[in-house]
């Protein structure tokens, strides 16, 4: 049956259980007859309950919309709507680590009630009022006595794989996720591991033996028919993964932004100004997300969380969202989400047909984007001519709260140190003008003792 | 501690595999050698645990022998 206004997502293929789609503007899950007793025994064996709107997403049971393929169907339920989709290559160390013990709990648990996790993908997992939750009920399915946890390998290879390259490799080792959709494979691991990281024998079990095991027995069909795993190996093998990942750490060593507050040119006093102003204008853009770009650890994002239900915290800096996302959790912040994304380079659409996971700019747009001590890096850092920069910012946002760094000041002076100045287009009067022609510029305001300039300036409706 | 016992055993025993030929046939069937894999490790660390809760049962028994024996010869008598 086809019902207006209704489309299937991209990313929601793999599972005969059921699938999502999208009707007016909200997320519904169509249950497939084949889940059925599945569906019904998470549901009355007490298993959601258990788990709903802490670690699962809840969901009601809805008539309409009616099931978007009628045959097939069992039951619609609409889900608690997740405000902003972010990808594991957008997640900080931190991000990932708590989304993996989310997952093992959440077998854990489930376990007890005599269900187990037929996937552990990461994509599977969302940052919700500032916790992991799993976003796929269909997750789930009848435990029989003895059957080995078949997600095994995508936990290994979406989680543990990837937080031990953060770990014992490079932090930015993260973005090999989004070149491996179904999580890095075990024997590039082995291969990038240390030898002191393979040595450890928690990764000599479940990495080195696991990656070997595959290719052995990859040409040997049928090998593993027959296995069992007793529930007490079960337990065994989750506390054991949930041990590992517990123990892994990341220093956040000082990058390039982890002292920048205390390393920038504004007095204490100019800095609170700009907060004031801040405030002011978040409080005269209309209501809706926010994205906060080059937010570093997040200082005005949490300036424009107090009035803004959802803000995005946005940094290409692996040590600056990593303290962010630290704060949200300390402070048990449920508006925040910090993101790690590279601006000169936002995460593409990638997948099957370019459409399982969305770009940055297809979550867009925002309705309010901070864009604060940033442009100077796009353009003078990035060679972005001002037209190109308002022309990005056109796409992402109805109200935009840019601060202006002039050539004078010396974080400027400090990008153009050790380069020719070929940006003689660079000016307050050039940025206006360029901006002028997708915005309206409704207020501006200097900030005292920088000659930075703030404006607030609100997308025009587009012609033609 | 525990964890580290059962991952030396774990190691131990894993031992033989680690010999096994490479073979580049990942792209067949990953999933085989992973459960495989996977029943091995359990295995182990159900034993192990096994192991550890008889342990103390036999820590207990042995030790309330000792303990307790006199009374209940006392009691016997």
């Amino acid at each position: 049956m086809e019902v207006s206004g209704t489309s299937r997502l991209g990313a929601s293929f793999r599972d005969p259980s059921g699938f999502v789609f999208v009707h007016a503007r909200q997320i519904h899950r169509q249950v497939n007859l084949s889940y059925r007793e599945n569906y019904d025994h998470l549901m009355s064996s007490g298993l959601y309950q258990e788990l709903a709107g802490r670690l699962l997403i809840s969901h009601q049971e809805v008539s309409d919309p009616p099931p978007l393929d009628g045959e097939q169907a069992y039951k619609v339920l609409r889900p608690e709507q997740v405000p902003f989709l972010s990808y594991p290559y957008e997640w900080c160390f931190s991000q990932l680590k708590d989304a993996a013990l989310a997952t093992l709990k959440i077998q854990s648990r489930a376990l007890h009630f005599d269900m187990t996790l037929k996937d552990a993908s990461a994509y599977n997992i969302q940052f919700l009022k500032g916790k992991p939750v799993l976003i796929d009920t269909l997750s789930f399915e009848k435990y029989r006595e003895g059957q080995p946890w078949v997600a095994y390998r995508q936990f290994c290879q979406h989680f543990l794989v990837p937080l031990l390259l953060m770990t014992y490799r490079d932090v930015r080792l993260n973005q090999l996720l989004r070149i491996h959709l179904d999580g890095v494979p075990l024997d590039l691991a082995r291969m990038l591991l240390p030898f002191r990281a393979l040595v450890r024998p928690a990764v000599l079990a479940h990495i080195q033996l696991h990656s070997r095991g595959q290719q052995h027995f990859a040409a040997k069909g049928g090998a593993a028919k027959g296995l069992r795993v007793s529930r007490r190996g079960m337990a065994g093998l989750l506390g054991n993964l949930e041990a590992l990942v517990k123990g892994l750490t990341w220093q956040g060593q000082k990058t390039e932004w982890g002292d920048y507050y205390s390393d920038t040119n504004y007095t204490e006093q100019a800095l609170q100004e700009k907060k004031c102003l801040v405030r002011q204008f978040v409080s005269r853009s209309l209501e809706g997300m926010v994205w906060d770009l080059g937010a570093n650890r997040g200082l005005f994002s949490r300036i424009a969380s107090q009035q803004a239900e959802v803000t995005i915290s946005i940094d290409m800096d692996p040590a600056a969202v990593e303290n962010n996302y630290l704060e949200v959790v300390r402070r048990k912040e449920t508006g925040l989400l910090p993101l790690l994304v590279d601006l000169t380079s936002p995460s593409p659409a990638i997948g099957w047909h370019n459409r399982e996971r969305q770009s940055l700019l297809e979550r867009g747009p925002a309705q309010t984007v901070l864009a604060l001590a940033l442009i100077h890096h796009l353009a003078i850092s990035n060679n972005l001519p001002l037209a190109q920069l308002a022309d990005f910012f056109g796409a992402i946002c109805h109200t935009l709260i840019i601060e202006f760094i002039p050539k004078e000041d010396s974080q400027v002076q400090r990008l153009l140190s050790s380069r020719n100045d070929v940006f003689p287009d660079y000016t307050r009067e050039a940025f206006e003008k360029q901006f002028s022609v997708l915005f309206a510029i409704r207020e501006s305001a200097s900030i005292s003792d920088s000659g930075r300039v703030l404006y607030r300036m609100t997308r025009r409706a587009a012609t033609g | 501690m525990n964890l580290k016992r059962i991952s030396r055993t774990v190691l131990l025993l894993a031992a033989p595999l680690l010999l096994f030929p490479r073979e580049a046939h990942a792209y067949l069937d990953p999933g085989s050698g992973s459960l495989i894999v996977q029943a091995l490790v359990a295995a182990f660390f159900a034993l192990s645990l096994a192991i550890k809760a008889y342990w103390r049962k036999i820590k207990l028994f042995v030790g309330g022998f000792f303990l307790t024996g006199p009374e209940v010869r006392d009691g016997d008598e």
